[in-house]
């Protein structure tokens, strides 16, 4: 009987810490999955208004800090003719709070960046 | 398994024991790799989103830069060498490669990625791609081969027969925006 208690014990620890690291696991992935998405927004719109405007990138600045994203970098070419590259580049920082081990938690920093080129279809006369 | 917990309850002096070899059998062998399989699946369908996002970008760069006399004359342009190139030079740009296509550091990539397959339909009569798909406006269909790092049980038994990568076909089929 009593080895039962400590298996049953031991089997629900470790299935609540597998548990915790996976669901811990997949927010990078969803927040990187969140910025790919909001970037590829704005890099479809600069290839239509052939660069990225100010106000673009100041929207792009606030939606990405409303995801929770930090040390926001935003390059992006500001002014292109038809069939010129335009290159988006977003550096972000995200920070989030893991489990290191079975009892202690700590905050974690990653670097996620979105670079992209694409060609102007913007005719400018 | 039932006939196998009753011979091992019928030990009576290990009873105990056998049952921890039991359940830890049952963690290792069944609860971890269920688990790795879960998380490499969404891992793997994470990996071939963000490729088939930079192949749709890719293909619609491709249409737009391809000199115009091409889609004044033809209807559909398969694998053409010039077209490959500015394929190629795009693709290379998106996924971070290198000029032969091998990966730099930060790529997505595992391996040197090849195009199978580029074509262009610039006219709008209907017709399908070769994989299937309708297509009925001015589209780049476009079938690539990305070798990616399988990561946990997989890079295991992947290790285990031979190879250090798995190999990721992906299609995108990018309809080409009419108006600006």
């Amino acid at each position: 009987m009593p080895a039962k208690v400590i298996l049953l014990s031991l089997i629900l620890i470790i299935m609540v810490s597998i548990t915790m690291v996976t669901v811990e696991f997949f927010l990078p992935l969803s927040a990187k999955a969140d910025m790919n998405l909001l970037c590829r927004k704005y890099a479809l719109q600069m290839e239509i208004c052939g660069g990225l405007t100010l106000n673009s990138k100041n929207e792009l600045y606030e939606k990405l800090s409303e995801i929770g994203f930090k040390d926001i970098v935003i390059e992006g070419t500001e002014r292109a003719a038809f069939g010129d590259e335009l290159n988006l580049k977003v550096e972000v920082g995200y920070i989030y709070n893991k489990m290191s081990s079975f009892f202690t938690r700590s905050d974690v920093s990653k670097r996620m960046i979105y670079h992209k080129t694409s060609i102007s279809r913007k005719v400018i006369n | 398994m039932r006939t196998l917990r009753l011979l091992l309850r019928s030990n009576v002096n290990g009873g105990g024991a056998s049952e921890v070899v039991l359940g830890t059998a049952i963690i290792v062998l069944i609860l971890f790799p269920v688990f790795s399989g879960v998380v490499e699946k969404y891992i793997i369908n994470v990996k071939a989103q963000i490729i088939k996002d930079a192949l749709d970008m890719t293909n619609i760069s491709t249409y737009v830069s391809i000199d115009s006399k091409y889609l004044g004359k033809t209807v559909v342009i398969h694998n053409e060498p010039e077209v490959e190139a500015i394929y190629r030079r795009l693709l290379a740009c998106n996924l971070n490669l290198n000029e032969d296509l091998s990966p730099k550091a930060c790529s997505i990539a595992d391996g040197k990625v090849m195009i199978e397959d580029i074509t262009i339909y610039s006219g709008e009569q209907a017709t399908t791609c070769p994989l299937g798909t309708e297509i009925i406006r001015p589209t780049v269909h476009s079938l690539v081969i990305v070798p990616v790092k399988p990561s946990l049980y997989r890079q295991i038994i992947l290790k285990a027969l031979g190879k250090n990568s798995l190999e990721l076909k992906v299609h995108v089929d990018s309809d080409i925006p009419v108006d600006n």
